[in-house]
């Protein structure tokens, strides 16, 4: 009944929940760092793929092929568009204008697609800036409030992410569409696509399985370094801190160095998910649909349903919470229509999808509060790690001291 | 062109008002159980929407009589007890067990950024699937021209009733909530217990009632808020809660968070200036340039500016600066 | 019959164990010093009286009726006050307000009348109700937090190291008037202190901690005139 093509589509989309529950987890589980603003974050990655990385194309082609833009001015459709605008002008502020977007992302597409190098290039500049971004992003964020308590990072995440998703990317159009959506390159060459192509399951796209194939070793890779840190002498700080209030006042300074380099980490990884969301399920971007509900409410649930700071843990809670978000979206319709056309609410395939949502969304908090409630340890409570001595916490810590000065 | 005219005026001062509403109630449940309420402006938005559903159901129907005039003290009061109520349900059924449970600041933290969530989505429901008798279509319904528009002959100008009501009731309840925390006994018990639970126990307070109080408390100033705030919203969605939270944070936290009169005054400062400043920069580069920029859309970055400037300047706010040492420094110096 | 008796005492915070095998008696309308070094639990004794601190096994009488696992309000309302060593007066609110606080569960006509006691008894509160505690010194601050003791008529003060922090003069001046509460109203005391020379000459009894256990039991004169003792464990010569 399903079709293996939305399977393979809804692993994928999985698989991209447990990369960035994994990156909440290592901040807000192992470090203690709240943060509210997981949608920023993501979000960047996906700014990464699209509005900037198309800006790297464009440039990169234009230099292989110095009449690009020129031609782009006198060629239709894009010269309603671009007119007499300067070649800054156009890398700058058209790219991302929908009448131009539309036709160039396909056309840079085919080209980066007929050249091995130049996807490789590409590929490896998304991967770049995501990081990049995520990571100073991270740093420029929890800068403010790094030093305070945990609930004003918290508000401060919060505050960053709805104001710069929200209010900047979501409003101001030329940085990466505003208003309206950009669409994403697909940086993989045509041969690997064509060869891909003719092995795979008739419906399946090669780009769907490509972008598979990416969240499943980022995914792997993510778990693999975040149970590295946890149990490194750096997660044994990191949870001693977390756990203990004395620290806080007695190594402040310490505290704000670790938890910057946690953020700067915890938001590259969240930005690569980004990445991969947009590479695999959902090539067109807009600001809009990086909502705190989907990317910062969602995982914190499954976060704390799996069991704070235990990376098995968490991604069993994602995996428990995505299917069970999807069986209520596949199974409950037919029940609101029942249930709707009962108490005489006329019923269009708007009301359902809302009706589908907000019951998503609030079985989702309600879960929140209920395991808090009922078992704040969550599925697979955190592994009990022997408390450091105070002298062997002394040392680490001068240890890290030493390291980053 | 003047750098700024009346009208914004008075608008700047009602959003100012609404929003030092909003921060004293924010900053109220604070300074009594450590928890920053997320759901807060959600809380706000319950008001806006029972002050919509009373205009829906009953309220257009009368216009044009004088009854009509009561919508200005029928709303407020009934969305400021719905929303108190369910402030104060929040905290005894959800918050306080959890407390009790050993959830820490964080976990508090977020149950309350979950209810946050699951109240806008039933409050999204509830616009969605109620039929409306008079405006059509509730979700994203826009009150504004259901409200009572009044002349003023000395500045000439149309004022909607609810911006000039805002300053005032906020300026009553203000110096009420004064008279309160500082005359009767068990105004000076919530001030106690705020400053020392252990030592207020030992006395004999009742320390959860004052904590219950003092959510119920907020809520009803949010939702009185809220209500007023419905005339003010492009339309009514409460999605704007999730912005609009961010804004009720920046006055707070400009406030102090430890402070009722430093909370009053930052969500004065945060609101006043959402609205002036984008006003005032456009109007000056119009005056220069002779062209428009558009950053209104862009006014709520004000309240991230304000939190990043406060957090890395003054992190205790307002409250924390020695006004007294300062005063006097500014005094030897002119 | 002893107005309070500890036997056997055992007490501690959860897991950490403090106090060992601690007894001691106290008549009406004595003074009794409990000194030792820092640490030793003589706050953790307060605590555990008071029903503050956690009791693992002893007995705790106050009249001849057992007291030992009444909760602190309810031994406040029979008579017996504790002073914590800091945070005892709110100090956002005015001398009038604390006073108030004091009065909280009183009538409105005793507690008016009360207040009106205290402020004859320490005149100097008199011309300070205005003021947020803050404001006041050290001393002043001490007074007021007595007052707001006396204002419940207790029969039994317990005070943890009152003079901590205050001028040399003004610890002398206060011990002074610690010692009037008994002089004047009638009032049994314990008294914690650091200042051991000053409380003892002051006292009638004298109890003797180091490290939750009793050293020395006795007569308050006895402790001061042991040299061993009081050089060892009090830094007296
Ligand atoms: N709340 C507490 N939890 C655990 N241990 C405590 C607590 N308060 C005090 N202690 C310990 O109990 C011991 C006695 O403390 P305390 O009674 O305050 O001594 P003193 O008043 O004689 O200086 C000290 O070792 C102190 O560290
Ligand atoms: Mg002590």
């Amino acid at each position: 009944m399903v079709e293996l093509p939305i399977i393979l589509m809804e692993l994928a989309n999985m698989l991209v929940f447990i990369i960035v529950v994994l990156a909440l987890n290592l901040m807000a589980g192992y470090a203690g760092i709240p943060n509210l603003g997981m949608a920023l974050f993501v979000y960047i990655g996906a700014f990464a793929v699209a509005g900037l990385s198309v800006r790297f194309a464009i440039i990169l082609v234009n230099i292989l092929n110095p009449d690009f833009i020129e031609m782009m001015r006198v060629t239709p459709p894009y010269k309603y568009a671009v007119g007499e605008s300067s070649i800054l002008d156009i890398i700058l502020f058209k790219v991302t204008d929908p009448a131009v977007n539309r036709h160039l992302v396909p056309e840079l597409n085919s080209i980066i697609g007929d050249s091995i190098p130049l996807s490789i290039m590409i590929l490896t500049f998304i991967l770049a800036s995501a990081i990049a971004l995520g990571a100073t992003l991270g740093l420029i964020v929890s800068f403010t409030a790094v030093r305070l308590r945990e609930d004003y990072l918290a508000i401060v995440l919060l505050a960053f992410s709805e104001m710069l998703v929200q209010v900047f990317f979501a409003q101001v159009d030329w940085v990466a569409g505003g208003r309206y959506n950009t669409w994403a390159l697909t940086p993989w060459p045509q041969k690997l696509s064509q060869s891909l192509g003719n092995l795979l399951p008739s419906g399946v796209k090669p780009e769907l399985f490509i972008g598979l194939i990416v969240a499943i070793i980022l995914a792997i890779t993510t778990l693999i370094y975040t149970e590295r840190i946890a149990n490194s002498p750096m997660g044994r700080v990191l949870r001693a801190m977390r756990d203990d209030d004395l620290a806080l006042t007695s190594y402040g300074r310490d505290i704000a160095k670790i938890r910057l380099k946690v953020m700067m980490v915890g938001s590259s990884i969240a930005a690569l998910a980004g990445v991969v969301y947009v590479l695999s399920v959902q090539p067109v971007v807009k600001a809009t649909d990086y909502t705190r509900v989907t990317w910062t409410f969602i995982p914190w649930a499954m976060m704390i349903l799996g069991g704070i700071a235990n990376n098995w843990g968490v991604i069993i809670g994602a995996v428990i919470v995505y299917i069970g978000r999807k069986l209520i979206e596949i199974l409950a319709p037919p029940a609101f229509t029942t249930i709707l056309s009962l108490i005489g609410v006329e019923v269009t395939g708007a009301t359902i999808d809302i009706v589908k949502a907000v019951t998503v969304n609030i079985l989702v908090g309600v879960i929140i509060i209920l395991v808090l409630y009922l078992k704040p340890e969550g599925i697979v409570p955190e592994k009990p790690s022997k408390t450091l001595p105070r002298k062997t916490l002394n040392s680490l810590i001068e240890k890290f001291r030493g390291s980053s000065s | 062109m003047p750098i700024l005219s009346i009208d914004f005026l008075i608008n700047g001062l009602a959003s100012g008002a609404a929003l030092a509403l909003l921060c004293l109630g924010l900053t109220l449940t604070y300074m009594t159980t450590r928890v920053p309420n997320f759901a807060h402006a959600t809380i706000a938005v319950v008001g806006a929407v029972v002050t919509l559903l009373l205009l829906d159901w009953v309220y257009i129907g009368l216009r044009g009589g004088a009854v009509y005039y009561t919508l200005y003290i029928v709303a407020p009061i009934l969305s400021a007890l719905i929303a108190g109520l369910l402030a104060l349900t929040i905290y005894i059924a959800i918050l306080r067990p959890l407390s009790k449970k050993g959830i820490g600041i964080i976990g508090l933290m977020i149950a309350t950024f979950a209810l946050d969530i699951i109240i806008n989505n039933i409050l999204t429901l509830i616009l969605h699937l109620t039929p409306s008798k008079y405006i059509g279509k509730l979700i994203g319904a826009s009150v504004k021209g259901y409200g009572v528009l009044v002349y003023i002959p000395i500045l000439d100008v149309n004022i909607y009733l609810s911006r000039l009501l805002l300053p005032i009731i906020a300026v009553i309840l203000t110096i009420s909530l004064h008279l309160y925390m500082t005359r009767t006994k068990f105004g000076i018990a919530m001030r106690a217990s705020i400053e020392n639970p252990q030592l207020a126990k030992a006395l004999g307070i009742n320390v959860d009632l004052v904590y219950a109080i003092s959510w119920f408390l907020s809520g009803s100033l949010a939702g009185l808020a809220g209500s007023f705030l419905a005339f003010e919203f492009p339309g009514i969605n409460p999605a704007i809660a999730y912005l609009y939270i961010v804004s009720i944070f920046a006055g707070s936290i400009l406030g102090g968070l430890s402070s009722m009169y430093g909370a009053l005054a930052g969500g004065l400062v945060v609101g006043v200036s959402e609205v002036l400043i984008p006003v005032m920069i456009q109007n000056i580069y119009y005056t220069i340039t002779g062209s428009i920029i558009d950053i209104i859309r862009y006014q709520k970055f004000i309240s991230l500016l304000i939190i990043i400037i406060v957090l890395l300047v003054a992190p205790q706010g307002l409250a924390g600066v020695s006004w007294r040492n300062l005063l006097a420094r500014v005094v030897r110096v002119g | 019959m002893s107005l309070l008796t500890v036997e056997g005492l055992n007490a501690g915070y959860g897991k950490f164990h403090i106090l060992f095998d601690i007894s001691l008696n106290i008549e009406e309308k004595e003074i009794l010093a409990i000194v030792g070094p820092n640490g030793s639990g003589k706050s953790t004794l307060l605590k555990a009286i008071t029903g503050i601190a956690d009791v693992y096994s002893g007995r705790i009488t106050f009249k001849g009726s057992d007291i030992t696992r009444l909760p602190p309000h309810v031994k406040a309302r029979m008579g017996l006050a504790y002073l914590p060593q800091t945070n005892n007066v709110f100090t956002n609110l005015s001398v009038w307000e604390n006073l108030k606080m004091a009065a909280y569960t009183l009538d409105e006509s005793i507690a008016r009348d009360r207040i009106e006691e205290v402020l004859s008894y320490y005149p100097m509160l008199r011309s300070r109700l205005g003021f947020k505690a803050r404001s006041l010194s050290g001393g002043e601050r001490q007074i007021l937090a007595l007052a707001m003791t006396l204002i419940r008529k207790p029969e039994i003060i317990m005070l943890d190291e009152p003079t901590a922090n205050l001028a040399p003069i003004i610890a002398k001046d206060l011990l002074k008037k610690i010692q009037a509460l008994r002089e004047d109203l009638g009032k049994t005391i314990i008294l914690v202190e650091q200042n051991a020379k000053a409380a003892l000459e002051i006292s009638d009894k004298a109890l003797l901690l180091v490290s939750g256990r009793i050293e020395y039991s006795g007569f308050a004169s006895k402790l001061l005139a042991d040299t061993e003792l009081s050089r060892k464990y009090l830094g007296l010569r």
